[in-house]
């Protein structure tokens, strides 16, 4: 992973919006981006909704708020750990020379939200429209990957 | 004093905090963790530690409250919980410096500081404190800057953590920087001296004083701090110039190091006022670093007398 953004989406933000030189602070590596950061926080909350998504009808049968609230927050943390657990079982399988372990894994868990999202895109509710806005996320960066480079 | 020759520390369980078995299994979390993962991840880790570590929790919050009396409870609590986080994030940062990443991405502030102080004749020693991701600091530091140095650092308090993390800095280090361990105060000290006088740098984090150090409790009038005597020895009897840099975390793998104009006893002063001096002008920079990011302040142990 550099400090570059990986998807096409964030590398066109980067491109039209670059960072403000601060004078007097050089920075090491050179700077090729300053969204990176703001792509993590993007994928980061995304992988929230989507997590929301199966925690809040998952939970729905705890008709006590107190207890509800918990138990969705305790789903919130511990569902990206399984995720993780499925990246690390499945990445290995696609990094190689010209994939590294780390973006290996970024594909893969990219992939797995992907297939989630289509899966629940057409169930009637609000989970629907969050998966929807992934898909549209993911159609976008297809739109803008450089097809003619790869 | 090299790693090869640290003996054996306090025997910590190898399960507990200063264990190696947490440690590896943070390894082993990291090498799976999809990059954007790690915000996540961290801050509901970073709160169930903070939730069951109730002596670490107890001394930050302590820290705290004598740093910052003003703030409310509420919000220490907050910027308690936040340094546990800062703690995780910067440790997962080190490792996947460790592992190879080269994502991070490093600020420097006031270079002429340093450059004045490399341009000079007088040997120098890099005042730091436990804030940011320190290991992998050293490393750019010593990579980017061009400049070997020796960095003084405590055993872990497991002898199993110790080989794991004396393993992790020499991937690192590249013989870029040399890491001393503080496990016997006087050879070390000479070996500082020597350092210093050869014109090697010198870093320290000079910010807290864990029991085994000679302890130099500074008064500054509302508390007081329990700082590490040895650092401000040694700066005075090598005649170094003491040059304060600080690490901030700015976000997702983006560091900030700030050098600041470097510290100077009066040099009408004795050797044992010297000291002192130089102490109280470090604890006033200090202090005011600390106050403006209470949350990156990463000391677990108590910092100041009750």
């Amino acid at each position: 992973m550099t400090p570059r953004a990986f998807t096409p989406l964030f590398r066109w933000w980067e491109r039209r919006f670059p960072p403000a030189a601060r004078p007097g602070i050089p920075e090491f590596p050179a700077p090729s981006s300053g969204n990176h950061a703001g792509e993590a926080a993007f994928l980061a909350c995304a992988t929230g909704l989507l997590t929301a998504c199966w925690a809040i009808p998952a939970t729905s049968l705890l008709t006590s708020l107190p207890l509800r609230v918990p138990a969705v927050a305790l789903l919130l943390f511990a569902v990206p750990q399984l995720l993780m657990a499925a990246v690390s079982l499945v990445s290995p399988w696609l990094a190689g020379p010209r994939l590294p372990r780390e973006a290996a894994q970024d594909w893969c868990c990219l992939a797995l939200m992907t297939a989630y999202a289509a899966l629940r895109s057409t169930e009637p509710g609000w989970e629907s429209m969050i998966c929807q806005g992934w898909l549209v996320f993911v159609a976008l960066n297809l739109l803008l990957w450089p097809w003619s480079k790869s | 004093m090299s790693d090869a020759d640290v003996p054996p520390p306090a025997q910590h369980p190898r399960w507990s905090l200063h264990g190696d078995i947490p440690w590896r299994l943070l390894m082993g979390g990291v090498r799976a963790c999809p990059s954007w993962l790690e915000t996540p991840s961290i801050a509901g880790w970073s709160f169930l530690i903070f939730l069951c570590a109730g002596a670490k929790r107890r001394a930050v919050l302590a820290n705290l409250k004598k740093l910052l009396p003003d703030r409310s409870a509420l919000l220490r609590l907050w910027w308690a919980w936040r340094t546990f986080y800062q703690f995780a994030r910067a440790a997962v940062d080190g490792i996947r410096y460790q592992q190879g990443a080269q994502g991070l991405a490093w600020e420097v502030a006031g270079l002429e500081h340093f450059e004045a102080a490399s341009a000079g004749d007088r040997p120098v020693m890099l005042c730091t404190a436990h804030m940011g991701s320190y290991d992998s600091a050293a490393a750019f530091f010593a990579e980017k800057m061009g400049r070997h140095f020796f960095a003084v650092r405590l055993p872990e308090r497991n002898p199993h953590l110790q080989a794991l993390r004396g393993e992790g800095l020499r991937r690192m280090q590249h013989g870029s920087f040399t890491a001393l361990y503080n496990s016997s105060e006087n050879i070390l000290a000479v070996e500082l001296l020597r350092a210093l006088q050869r014109r090697d740098w010198v870093a320290i984090q000079a910010d807290r004083a864990l029991p085994g150090l000679t302890t130099l409790p500074l008064d500054d009038g509302r508390k007081t701090w329990l700082l590490p005597k040895g650092p401000f020895v040694l700066a005075t009897a090598a005649a170094a110039c003491c040059l304060p840099a600080f690490v901030r975390r700015l976000g997702h793998r983006r560091y900030r190091v700030t050098f600041h104009p470097p510290l100077s006893a009066d040099p009408a002063l004795s050797r044992g006022s010297a000291t002192h001096d130089l102490a109280t002008r470090w604890v006033a920079l200090l202090e005011s670093v600390v106050r403006d990011h209470p949350d990156q302040w990463l000391v677990f142990d108590p910092a100041f007398q009750p």
